[in-house]
């Protein structure tokens, strides 16, 4: 049987690892490396990977492209602002991200296929036999975006990726296998650009994630930044900024980082002649701590949303584990320790750890173990967008995989011959405001007055993460199906906002969801009534019916301006399902009964 | 530990069983015991899971088997979804908790509830305090459903279901409030 290696592709560096005799080991280059810079050069004649690519950056500095999955599933118009500090050129479209390089416009994928590519050659070198597949790991805050790239990225590189693994998943089922102990175990990932906490439950060789959050734009990278800022300053306003410069003053930063985690004080010397560079200072550990302190607060506030979505308390954490190498910063130790209130475990090396897991798994997906198994979860609510914008979610983020679950839904307007079902991705309540996956289109329905079709949505997402959506009108057995693979890029208000916003937005939300709610409800029981208007007549006392025409009148009126009191509003509603409710008893047929109540299971 | 083991028989029988109870090998009671569903479930998983499910099942099948497991495993956690299955096994269609609008008394005192937590002082002990106030009304609540299913009325039942759903929303207000 062919082999399975476990990729760990890193913002910054990048592993590969494998079972020698069940014992996941990382594969090291000729010269004895474990890690592989995430570096790519585009030099005159060659493309030059990890340390050499590294080496040269100051003869390419325009060339040599890092932190490249920073980039992963983004258009440029996501990321214009965020990214005026790296000295590669980009342009694109907001649907579309290209890289300048080698004479090339490049797409983020084509320049991580050559670190895949290289990890492979360092692996079947190290190994004396061809590797064609892998489990490739990211952030569990990727998105399916995210997620899509990274799969390109390795088809290019020539590797069949079995699974997409989630690092703090990884992580854990490194640490389970090393330590052998059952438990609720918190895991703090901090890597070069992205932050993921996970809380699992670690029982009898089953690592099911409870709940994991996080932040897609947040790592070690933006600690360098801090310190690269600071540089700036303290240079004065001279100082050239160019691509060399800000090439050269980031590698520095981030080697005054990993001295500033073992001294308290650190030297700063920096000579940079032809950028009027000149630096002869010294920085304080408690200076630099200062400085990244409000990222520091980000992490923690995703470790507070973990930690509610786990339904586990604070106490019931037994242990904390540390990922990444950012977490070697002694004041995120101290954040992490303070938090969760008990010293994080860092027995096996923090660089490492995602790769071993990785390739642990790649051992049981090869057949290899038969005793461990990982139940993981959707990272952000799935669901689809309803009357007046709003989102109803079909799946909830922290489900566990495979998951399929199935609502039915009904249209709002008279003789629709097709139905749209817009696929969204993220917590908040309006559409505007989620990420869309696609869009998928019930065509060929017969003319149906409004509420009566019945339209039966499915989501199922695998065990691999990957949504499939299916929806049929049932009454005419027309459907539509499909697999998500979205292509475009994310918006920066997407994922590593939105559960940040739509806890900051919960009460806006719910109250904005409720008018939008109540209206279309409103809207549901005018056209119904409209519609048994004449045969309301002989059904009604005279009085009945004057007052069910005055409310209807007003609530029409509350529409037409726009009525933004939600109080007023309900009030209106509330009239008129109770003015209609002995109406619909005698006259309605179950289907079109639904259409005056509307859908208030759905509303729970 | 011979008095843990278990083999779920629906497996090697064919289809999955409709009741989660049932997928579990457990009577359709409540309250569960917890660590026997959790130690039932890893059980399951490890048979179910695509990554270790039989290689002679097609994938549809192995997809829809797991995810039902899953879903199964997830009501059986929920204390209302738990009873929710329940009365509608009990009661049949007759229970129809989104149909039934609770008293206007109530309603009252959930209105007033809601303009509260608008009022209420930002702090974390007035949030604790709320929040705790809550939780002893949606357990009384639970309690009072799982009697209800005894007593046999759909209609009381389907109301006391309507008031713990109003105090969930209740409860996502608040925590809205205080994120």
């Amino acid at each position: 049987m062919s082999v399975i290696v476990g990729i760990d592709l890193g913002t910054t560096n990048s592993l590969v690892s494998v079972c020698k005799d069940g014992v996941p080991v990382v594969l090291t280059d000729a010269d004895g490396n474990c890690m592989l810079p995430s570096v790519v050069t585009f030099a005159e004649d060659a493309v030059l990977v990890g340390h050499e690519a590294r080496r040269q950056f100051l003869k390419y500095p325009e060339q040599t492209i890092y932190s490249v999955k920073r980039l992963f599933g983004k258009s440029y118009s996501d990321l214009k602002d965020s990214v005026s500090h790296l000295p590669f050129q980009m342009t694109g479209d907001n649907s579309s991200l290209k890289i300048k390089a080698g004479g090339r416009e490049l797409q983020a994928f084509e320049i991580s296929s050559h670190v895949l590519a290289k990890l492979k050659a360092i692996a079947e070198s190290s190994l004396g036999q061809p590797v064609e597949k892998a489990v490739i790991t990211v952030p569990a805050w990727f998105d399916d975006a995210q997620r899509n790239e990274t799969r390109h990225a390795a088809r290019l590189a020539n590797l069949e990726v079995v699974r997409i693994l989630n690092e703090p998943t990884a992580a854990a089922l490194a640490y389970g296998l090393d330590t052998k102990k059952n438990g609720k175990i918190a895991v703090y990932d901090l890597g070069g650009g992205t932050f993921d906490v996970s809380i699992l439950d670690l029982c009898d060789g089953v690592f099911q994630v409870l709940s994991t959050s996080g932040d897609t734009f947040l790592g070690g990278d933006d600690m360098d930044q801090v310190l690269v800022d600071w540089i700036i300053q303290k240079a004065g306003p001279d100082v050239i900024l160019d691509a060399e410069s800000r090439i050269a003053m980031k590698f520095a930063a981030e080697q005054l980082k990993i001295r500033l985690t073992e001294k308290e004080e650190v030297e700063v010397k920096l000579h940079f002649p032809a950028k009027n560079l000149n630096l002869d200072t010294v920085i304080m550990r408690s200076e630099f701590e200062d400085l990244i302190k409000p990222l520091i607060k980000r992490t923690i506030k995703s470790c507070q949303t973990a930690l509610k979505d786990s339904g586990l308390e604070l106490s019931e954490i037994t242990s904390v584990v540390l990922v990444g190498g950012a977490t070697r910063v002694p004041a995120i130790r101290k954040a992490v320790k303070e938090y969760f209130e008990k010293t994080p475990f860092t027995g096996i090396n923090p660089d490492e750890v995602v790769a071993l897991g990785a390739s642990v798994q790649a051992l049981v997906l090869s057949g290899g173990r038969r005793d461990v198994l990982l139940l993981d979860v959707i990272p952000l609510s799935l669901g689809i967008e309803t009357l007046g914008g709003a989102v109803t979610k079909i799946l909830l983020r922290n489900t566990t995989i495979p998951v399929s679950a199935t609502e039915e839904f009904t249209t709002s307007v008279d003789n629709q011959t097709a139905i749209t079902v817009h696929v969204l991705q993220g917590e908040r309540e309006l559409v505007e405001d989620c990420r869309s996956l696609i869009r998928l289109k019930v065509k060929n329905l017969p003319p149906m007055p409004a509420g009566l079709p019945r339209l039966q949505v499915s989501f199922t997402v695998d065990e691999n993460g990957v949504l499939s959506v299916k929806a049929m009108e049932t009454r005419s057995s027309q459907s539509a199906s499909v697999e998500v693979f979205p292509s475009i890029g994310l918006s920066l208000d997407a994922v590593d906002k939105i559960v940040e916003e739509s806890i900051d937005h919960a009460m806006d939300d719910f109250d904005v969801r409720m008018l939008v709610e109540l209206r279309n409800k409103a809207e549901r029981i005018i056209v119904a009534t409209d519609r048994v208007w004449v045969k309301a007549q002989s059904l009604m006392s005279n009085k009945d019916i004057h007052e069910l025409e005055t409310a209807l009148n007003e609530t029409k009126m509350a529409l037409k301006r726009g009525e933004k009191d939600k109080e007023k509003m309900q009030n209106l509603v509330d009239r008129l399902g109770d003015l209609t409710r002995p109406l619909a008893d005698k006259i309605f047929t179950s289907a079109t009964e639904d259409v005056l109540v509307g859908k208030s299971v759905a509303e729970i | 530990m011979c008095s843990n083991y278990w083999e779920p028989d629906w497996l090697a029988k064919g289809p999955i069983p409709k009741s989660p109870f049932q997928i579990f090998g457990l009577p359709s009671e409540y309250p569960v015991n917890r660590e026997l569903i959790e130690a039932r479930y890893r059980r399951l998983s490890m048979m179910v899971h695509p990554d270790f499910a039989d290689k002679n099942l097609d994938r549809e099948t192995v997809l829809k088997i797991s995810s039902e497991v899953n879903s199964a495993y997830r009501l059986l956690r929920s204390p209302i979804q738990t009873l929710l299955f329940l009365a509608s096994e009990v009661f049949g269609p007759q229970f129809n908790p989104a149909a039934t609008k609770p008293k206007p008394e109530f309603l009252m005192q959930m209105m007033e509830k809601m303009e509260e937590i608008e009022e209420m002082d930002p702090t974390t002990e007035a949030y604790l305090n709320f929040k705790k106030q809550i939780q002893e009304e949606q357990n009384s609540l639970l309690d009072k459903i799982q009697a209800g299913l005894h007593l046999v009325d759909a209609e009381s039942v389907s109301n006391l279901v309507a008031e713990f759903n109003y105090f969930e929303r209740l409860r996502l207000n608040l925590e809205g409030r205080f994120a």
